[in-house]
C-alpha cells in the first residue's frame, strides 16, 4: 500500500500543468468562474463552494464535512492525504487527474488544491477534463 | 414500514441489469468481460441483502437486520472506497481506468446510497466519520 500511495503522489502534475486560469478569488470572480472552486477550512470542513462546484458535490450545506459529505468520493488517501499535508505544510500546490464515479456516471476530471499562501484558505478548484 | 419491507422495496427496485445499462449506455465501446466481473461483484452484494431480507424479515428480527445492514455498509463502502482507488490509481499509471472499476463505482455507490438511507442518518455520519477515522493514522504517515 506505501508503494501506491508514493507512487500516486510521484504523478501528481507540478502547477504548471493545470491546463485553466485560476479563477480570480473574489467573491464576484469566483461566481463567474466556469471551474468549480471550493473553500475548506483546516479540518475540511465546506467554507463556500460556487455554482460551478455544484456539479460535482453531493451536498452543499456550509459546514459540512467535504469528505464525508460532500465529496465522498475525495475520501481517499490521494485526495485527503495531499489536503492534509498541505494544511501541515502551510504549502499546498498539487493538480491531480480523478475520475469521479460515486452516485454518478464515471467522470474524469482534473483538481487542484491551492492553499494561498497570502490568506492561509484553502482551495480546492475541479474542472471536466479536456 | 418495517425496516423489512422497506429494505425489500430497495431491492426490488433495483434491478442491476438497468443500473449497468444506464452506465455503459454511453460509453461508445464496452468490454463485455468488463461488464461480467462488474456483475459478478454486484451481484454478490445484492445476494448479502436479499438473504438479510428473507431471513430476518419478522419484526422480532429488526434489530438485528439493521444491525446487518449496518454492517453490510461498512463492507460496501470499503470495497467502494478500494474500487476508487484502484480506478484513480489506473488513471493516474495507464491513462485509463477499467471498465469493471467504474461500473463497479457508479453503480455501487448508487445500492450504497439506498441502502444509507434505510439507515438513520446520525449512524451512517458514525460509520463514515469511523472509517475516515480509522484510515487518518494510515493515510498520512505513509506520505511521509
Amino acid at each position: 500500500m506505501t508503494q501506491g500511495v508514493h507512487s500516486a503522489k510521484a504523478r501528481e502534475a507540478s502547477p504548471s500543468a493545470w491546463p485553466f486560469p485560476l479563477p480570480d478569488l473574489t467573491a464576484e470572480g469566483l461566481a463567474s468562474a466556469d471551474i468549480g472552486a471550493v473553500e475548506l477550512d483546516d479540518d475540511g470542513a465546506l467554507v463556500y463552494a460556487n455554482k460551478a462546484a455544484c456539479e460535482y458535490l453531493a451536498s452543499l450545506d456550509l459546514g459540512d464535512p467535504f469528505f464525508t459529505q460532500s465529496a465522498p468520493w475525495a475520501s481517499s488517501g490521494a485526495f485527503l492525504g495531499r489536503f492534509r499535508k498541505g494544511v501541515d505544510d502551510d504549502q499546498m500546490d498539487v493538480v491531480f487527474p480523478y475520475v469521479l464515479t460515486f452516485n454518478r456516471s464515471p467522470l474524469s476530471i482534473m483538481v487542484r488544491l491551492y492553499r494561498d499562501p497570502q490568506t492561509r484558505k484553502n482551495w480546492v478548484f475541479l474542472r471536466r477534463d479536456r | 414500514m418495517p425496516l423489512a419491507e422497506r429494505l425489500n422495496a430497495v431491492l426490488e427496485g433495483f434491478i442491476l441489469d438497468r443500473e449497468i445499462e444506464a452506465v455503459v449506455g454511453q460509453w461508445p465501446y464496452v468490454d463485455p468481460s468488463s461488464v461480467e466481473r462488474a456483475r459478478l461483484h454486484l451481484s454478490m452484494q445484492l445476494d448479502n441483502l436479499q438473504t438479510y431480507a428473507s431471513s430476518m424479515r419478522s419484526p422480532d428480527s429488526a434489530s438485528e437486520l439493521y444491525e446487518a445492514l449496518a454492517y453490510w455498509y461498512m463492507e460496501a463502502r470499503c470495497e467502494w472506497a478500494q474500487v476508487n482507488l484502484s480506478s484513480n490509481h489506473q488513471l493516474w499509471t495507464t491513462g485509463v481506468a477499467d471498465q469493471s472499476l467504474l461500473i463497479r463505482g457508479t453503480v455501487g455507490s448508487s445500492l450504497l446510497t439506498k441502502i444509507s438511507k434505510l439507515m438513520r442518518k446520525e449512524d451512517v455520519d458514525y460509520l463514515e466519520n469511523g472509517l475516515i477515522n480509522t484510515l487518518n493514522g494510515l493515510l498520512y504517515p505513509m506520505e511521509g
